[in-house]
């Protein structure tokens, strides 16, 4: 598959700087993400994954601080932007119009006192595709029909609490898209929804990823969601990308032991089981990590250079990587 | 209604239940009598039975005769009543009923002043139905001799027998105790050095016109109406607020020291004396032979000048008439002193004429100066006084019964006169009646018929008038004031007596030509505010006196000068009930008279201010001899001895000492009681109670012991004798004379 | 916002029984409790029982209370009613006293609004450093100092050493618009008026704010943290906004809470404040009920308990209103 892409992020670590220590939250991730592609990030709660998508645009709040790495952001084929680089003042311009982002939780995102359209309007003024809130009000009536609003003229003028939790959200997909980025970031978006609504908001998704020719990307814990909708998926444990595969390779062939785990523990519900399958042991502290691989005492197939050496991502097979010493000589 | 609303609301309605029942429950409580003390002994008045004045009933003789009373009372013998014999530093005083045998004594040739006496015994309220202070003594304590003496007192003009007689009557306050005489406040001044002229009266304050400053005394902005304090400005910063503005209905020493400046009486006091009365209002006066009967001839050209309507209103016998009258008629705190002793509806006005008639018919009299005695025309009484200006008509002023003391009343602050035309000229409901009112009464032959204009109580439109806007006849007027933060006075361009300030200070006004008083509860703030010199004078707490005296004014060579100016008639005295066990056996009585820590008080309740009172009468009163009395000191031995020869075993009692919550002294005070008094074996309990409560239960006679203050509503020894010691024996029969010897007293008694 | 009218319906018809309540207590707890005034209001223990009688009759004492008590009230409210301990018709009284309380009220507010909630805003915004710990510091000092220790401090530095406020009288311009001198002053450009006013109101003012700038700079500060981690924060970072856009809406959900508090601060303030009335010397209604306690003025006390029970309804009335007009959450 050839891959043109739209951001690359070279050896990133964040890092927080708690009362508790400093948490290695995210210890040299490397990725690319290729223009048009959904591209997921899967992992436990606490793996990084969120951080990860919020360092792309350096979205990272203190205690927290990007410590070092490369972020390339490619608008357009050829032109390449170092988002270390930017000024605020062109971060923001950049948050919004050529990435953007879906929360998990709609009723967080969106602000209680102000109706929804007003903050559509809001949003698309600040990109200044239009000349003023009113303006950006009325537009904002289309814009939540193009997410599939019903009855967006009512919704647009209603208060976020009188929505519910699936409209939010589209109201939240409308605002993110009403500058028409280029890269949506989507960080758990229907984990917080019941589960017809995932269906049809993941299908919004995708429908208006096609329509706009946007790129995708992914975050989720949800195993399921990766099957249907992924092209390529990442899976991280404890801040680092333990394994990154085409989605069909992923689940037919896992490498890492870690990914083995996870996609075994994931029930059948065809299938009767007696017992529920799960990872023993915890996710590790990252004040102060377990050295060598990160996942060595919890893995069932560590070994002594496990828990000496911290094993790199390396491609094993096409386009299959892998950080497992199992597959190094 | 919806659920929740519902549970609600009952759960609404059980608190409220709850809280209305727990507060009836309180008030029950309080309420309901205190039974802990031994029921009184003694019910009723046993006037009859009385061998001795003391009430002991112990059947044996105890004589009064241990070491410290002085052996005047002979033993009574028990047959008959025996008249009682007291030794007076100018004079012997007899008194007792009708038939009395007066035991022999030596007279030492003095002059013997016998009071001879006769029981009515319907017309006596028991005392169980008397109101304490009004109707008998706070201790409920009723003694006939006592009572004679101190209503012939009353009526009897005679300035030497007077005295003999109140120094009689302050000498059984002294041996019977029906108080617990405690102290009698020394009078402190706090003022900065630049004031001249300061002086004292016990119920006349200072007039601000006739005290002066230094003419370089500093300037200091007070930061509000532009007024500053400078030698033309007197300061007061106090606390507190005058009760009322209206004349007739105030009764506290706020409201008369502004009214003794802004008004004026029929007669008043000059300065500190306190013996001599002066023509102010009247400046002539004179009485009947009986003194039922006083006429004072009113001064012309007084003018009382309206500043909130920037008018005058001339002042004649008419105002004076209707001023009395209507203290009366509304019948307000202080109306007590008028409607006891004036008939004011036989009261009237006479005109000059009419009453030169009256006199020429004989029979008035006169008594001023050097002169003593008949008076046949208005002219020669005007000459008697000194006085040959205009005159403003003659006011007659009728008793119920001859009162001496009468003429001291007129000088209080709250007789001032009232232009009856001001009322109505600025009263709704009476304007444009004031001729038809005049004529009503005939132009003041009959007051009664002013009852139709002017009500009663605090309702009463002229009250309301008065308290908001009054009107000033005197040095004076009230220029502006706003509830509890000051008061200014300008001194008052139509003052009849221009004369007297021509005299001090060469103008027609007076030095200080504006008086202001600040009001700040806060003794720090007043504290700071007398330093900074925004005040020549202030209220300071008798604990912060070390504090400010002697402070010196940066950059000046003035200070701050504490001075003690002499005696106060305020005392403060311990009651005790009278009627009840153990206080109804005088040697009890004594015996906790002895076991009174009068210097410890002294020192640390009072620091310092405050002086020993022996008896009912303090010192500055005739009456008040501290020579012949006994001079109780602190002596526990001597306590313990009379309280076993009273025959009483203390631990059978438990006695409750109330005082005024909030009253830090008075609680001092009685702790100090609890103690000592425990140290003899009584039971003693202190407790604190709310004035109103302390009112109600003292009122009747429901309480043990008590702390309370009196301070003198007119200088006469009577405002002391008779609310404190008067039982309320009324008699059929009371009469007074001198004798020379002792034969002749006897026969007086017998005949 | 039909809602709203059927919502004010209901809360106006809470008023009388309320007000009621409050008077019934007070009439009760003041006059049932201690026992019979009359004797206390004809003069103390000199009272001729004629005045008492008297008194006694004009004030009702000798009927039962459910009829004293509305005999009260209507007179109270009617302005009929005379104290028989002050001569003076209460709610004139009240009213009177009312400038003072409102000039003291304004400028205290307004030290709260200028210091308290830029405060609260720095240690938010500082939060963790040195000057958030200063301000934190300040705030618990200022609710834990008594009060007339504070006005004794200020008063022997601002008066005593430097002659710069007064202690004594009210300052008043003749002229008379509002009957408030402040706001009479300021309108009419009488600046002679304003110092005065304002030398005698500033510390006094000061005096009575400082415990509640603390306590309004810690709500502001806590407030503030709370919304700034609001999740809608960050989307408004995700979605590019400017910060002061940001921060108008940080404020806007942050002044919710310090707004309705700051109502209720407001009706406090209104209903007086006696110990620093009495320390100044300024005539207002705090000092207007202590002294009525004090006095046994219990009319006067009535009056004063009702005044201050209809103004904690409207401002509470006004509060509750503000808060559903601000947060649309919130509806009736």
């Amino acid at each position: 598959m050839e891959c043109d892409p739209i951001v690359e992020v070279k050896d990133l670590r964040v890092y927080f700087y708690t009362y508790a220590g400093v948490v290695k939250a995210i210890d040299g991730v490397s990725f690319k993400i290729c223009r048009g592609e959904t591209y997921c990030l899967v992992g436990e709660t606490g793996c990084g994954k969120s951080v990860t998508s919020r360092a792309i645009t350096r979205l990272i709040y203190p205690p927290g601080r990007i410590v070092s790495g490369e972020i390339y952001y490619y608008p357009e084929p050829g032109k390449r932007v170092n988002i270390m680089q930017l000024s605020e003042s062109e971060l923001r311009r950049l948050r919004g119009e050529e990435i953007s982002y879906i929360f998990q939780d709609p009723s967080a995102a969106l602000d209680p006192l102000y109706v929804l359209g007003y903050q559509v309007g809001e949003t698309m003024l600040a990109h200044k595709r239009v000349k003023s809130v009113k303006e950006g009000m009325r537009r904002a009536v289309e814009v939540l029909r193009t997410v599939l609003m019903p009855d967006p003229e009512k919704r647009a003028s209603s208060y976020p609490h009188e929505l519910s939790g699936g409209m939010k959200q589209r109201g939240v997909i409308g605002i993110s898209l009403s500058n028409n980025p280029k890269l949506l970031i989507a960080d758990e978006p229907t984990t917080a929804l019941d589960v017809t609504i995932q269906a049809q908001l993941m299908d919004l998704l995708l429908d208006l990823k096609r329509e706009r020719g946007l790129t995708l990307l992914l975050i989720t814990h949800n195993l399921g969601l990766v099957a249907e909708y992924c092209d390529r998926v990442a899976v991280m444990y404890a801040g680092n990308i333990v394994e990154e595969a085409p989605v069909e390779e992923l689940f037919e062939k896992p490498l890492h032991p870690y990914t083995q785990a996870l996609i075994r523990a994931v029930p059948n519900p065809t299938r009767r089981i007696e017992k529920l399958e799960h990872i023993p042991g915890t996710v590790p502290n990252l004040v102060k990590p377990p050295p060598g691989c990160r996942f060595h005492p919890r893995c069932p197939k560590a070994f002594d250079r496990c828990r000496v050496e911290k094993p790199p991502l390396k491609e094993y097979s096409d386009h299959h990587k892998a950080a497992c010493w199992l597959y190094e000589e | 209604m919806a659920l929740e609303n519902r549970r609600l609301l009952v759960g609404a309605a059980i608190v409220i239940i709850v809280l209305i029942a727990a507060v009836f429950f309180l008030a029950a409580r309080e309420e309901a009598p205190v039974e802990e003390t031994t029921t009184p002994a003694e019910t009723g008045t046993p006037v009859e039975e009385e061998t001795t004045p003391e009430k002991t009933e112990t059947p044996t003789e105890t004589e009064e005769e241990t070491e410290t009373t002085p052996a005047e009372e002979t033993t009574p013998e028990m047959e008959g009543p025996e008249a009682l014999v007291i030794e007076t530093s100018q004079a012997f005083v007899v008194v007792g009923p009708e038939g009395a045998s007066v035991p022999d004594f030596d007279n030492k040739g003095k002059p013997i002043i016998a009071v001879k006496f006769s029981v009515d015994e319907e017309n006596t309220k028991p005392l169980e139905e008397s109101v304490a202070f009004v109707d008998t003594s706070p201790s409920f304590y009723r003694n006939e001799y006592a009572d004679a003496l101190i209503l012939a007192g009353r009526k009897i003009a005679d300035p030497f027998v007077r005295e003999q007689i109140y120094e009689a009557v302050y000498k059984l306050s002294n041996q019977e105790l029906p108080l617990w005489w405690l102290g009698q406040y020394k009078v402190v001044f706090v003022y900065w050095s630049w004031v001249e002229g300061l002086y004292y009266h016990p119920t006349l304050d200072i007039r601000f016109d006739l005290i002066t400053e230094d003419s370089d005394a500093p300037v200091v902005d007070l930061g509000f109406g532009g007024y500053q304090n400078g030698p033309n400005t007197w300061v007061d910063v106090t606390f507190g607020w005058p009760s009322t503005f209206d004349p007739a209905a105030n009764y506290e020493t706020f409201g008369w020291h502004i009214w003794h400046n802004i008004g004026q009486t029929l007669v008043t006091f000059w300065k500190d004396d306190t013996k001599n009365l002066i023509p102010e209002l009247a400046v002539a006066w004179a009485s009947n032979e009986d003194s039922t009967e006083w006429y004072f001839v009113i001064r012309g050209g007084v003018v009382a000048y309206d500043n909130w309507n920037d008018k005058t209103y001339e002042i004649s016998a008419l105002d004076i008439l209707f001023t009395i009258w209507r203290i009366n008629r509304l019948g307000l705190d202080p109306s007590w002193m008028i409607t006891e002793f004036v008939d004011v509806n036989n009261s009237m006005v006479l005109s000059e004429e009419e009453f030169d008639q009256l006199l020429s018919g004989g029979g008035i009299y006169a008594s001023y100066g050097d002169f003593s005695g008949e008076v046949k025309s208005l002219q020669e009484l005007l000459q008697v006084f000194g006085y040959d200006g205009e005159t403003a008509g003659v006011v007659k002023i009728k008793l119920y019964y001859p009162y001496a003391p009468i003429l001291s009343i007129f000088a209080d602050p709250f007789t001032s006169v009232i232009p009856m035309k001001y009322v109505f000229d600025n009263v709704e409901e009476l304007q444009g009646k004031y001729e038809e009112a005049l004529e009503a009464s005939d132009y003041g032959k009959n007051p009664a018929a002013w009852e139709a204009y002017i009500g009663t109580g605090e309702n009463d439109p002229s009250h309301i008038l008065l308290h908001q806007k009054p009107i000033a006849t005197g040095p004076y007027y009230i220029k502006e004031y706003k509830e509890q933060s000051y008061i200014v006075l300008e001194y008052n361009p139509y003052y009849w007596n221009k004369a007297l300030w021509q005299e001090m200070f060469g103008e027609d006004k007076p030095q200080h030509e504006r008086a202001i008083f600040l009001i700040n509860d806060d003794a720090v703030a007043r504290i700071e505010t007398l330093k900074s010199g925004q005040a020549d004078t202030g209220a300071i707490p008798l604990d912060r006196l070390e504090d400010v005296s002697g402070y010196q004014m940066p950059g000046t060579d003035y200070t701050i000068i504490v001075e003690e100016k002499g005696l106060s008639p305020t005392i403060v005295f311990i009651v005790p009930n009278a009627l009840k066990e153990p206080f109804n056996n005088v040697l009890v009585r004594q015996a906790l008279m002895y076991a009174i820590p009068f210097d410890q008080i002294q020192t640390s309740v009072y620091a310092g201010y405050i002086e020993r009172l022996y008896g009912v009468l303090p010192a500055g009163f005739p009456g008040h001899n501290d020579d012949i009395v006994v001079k109780y000191t602190f002596d526990l031995n001597k306590a313990r001895q009379l309280i076993s020869e009273s025959g009483i075993n203390p631990s059978d009692y438990t006695i409750k000492i109330w005082y005024n919550k909030g009253n830090t002294q008075r609680e001092k005070i009685a702790n100090m009681l609890k103690t000592i008094w425990g140290n003899l074996g009584f039971n003693v309990v202190v407790e604190p109670l709310e004035w109103p409560t302390l009112l109600d239960r003292t009122e009747k006679g429901d309480f043990d012991v008590w702390i309370v203050g009196w301070a003198p509503d007119y200088i006469d020894p009577d405002n002391y004798a008779g609310p404190l010691m008067y039982g309320g024996t009324k008699f059929k029969v009371l009469e007074t004379q001198q004798f020379d010897s002792v034969d002749s007293v006897k026969d007086f008694f017998k005949g | 916002m039909a809602n709203l009218s059927r919502f004010l319906v209901r809360r106006l018809a809470t008023f009388i029984p309320t007000l009621i309540g409050v008077t019934f207590m007070t009439f009760l707890i003041a006059t049932v409790v201690p026992g019979n005034p009359a004797k206390l209001w004809a003069g103390g223990e000199k009272a001729s029982p004629e005045v008492v009688e008297q008194i006694i009759r004009e004030y009702r004492l000798d009927r039962p209370l459910w009829e004293q008590y509305f005999f009260f009230m209507y007179k109270l409210l009617t302005n009929t009613m005379i104290s028989p301990v002050t001569s003076n018709y209460v709610w004139d009284m009240i009213m009177e006293r009312l400038p003072v309380t409102i000039q003291l009220t304004l400028l205290a507010f307004i030290f709260i609004i200028i210091l308290g909630i830029p405060l609260g805003i720095i240690s938010a915004l500082k939060r963790d450093t040195i000057i958030d710990a200063v301000i934190r510091i300040m705030a618990l000092v200022g609710l834990s100092v008594p009060i007339f220790w504070l006005a004794y401090l200020l008063i022997f530095f601002f008066f005593t050493k430097y002659r710069i406020i007064t202690l004594a009288g009210t300052p008043e311009p003749p002229y008379s618009i509002t009957g408030i001198p402040l706001i009479d002053s300021i309108i009419m450009l009488d600046f002679g008026t304003l110092v005065d006013v304002l030398k005698r109101y500033t510390i006094p003012a000061f005096t009575l704010a400082y415990p509640s700038i603390g306590f309004v700079a810690r709500l502001v500060r806590n407030s503030f943290l709370d919304a700034m981690s609001g999740d809608y924060v960050e989307f408004m970072d995700a979605r590019g906004l400017p910060p002061s856009w940001k921060y108008r809406h940080i404020l806007r959900n942050s002044f919710i809470p310090v707004i309705t508090v700051l109502g209720l601060i407001f009706g406090a303030l209104l209903t007086g404040a006696p110990i620093t009335e009495t320390i100044f010397g300024l005539p207002g209604i705090g000092k207007f009920l202590l002294d009525s306690i004090n006095n046994y003025d219990y009319l006067g006390l009535m009056g004063g308990v009702l005044f201050v029970g209809i103004i904690y309804l409207v401002v509470n009335l006004i509060v509750d209103i503000t808060y559903a007009i601000i947060d649309p959450r919130v509806r009736y």
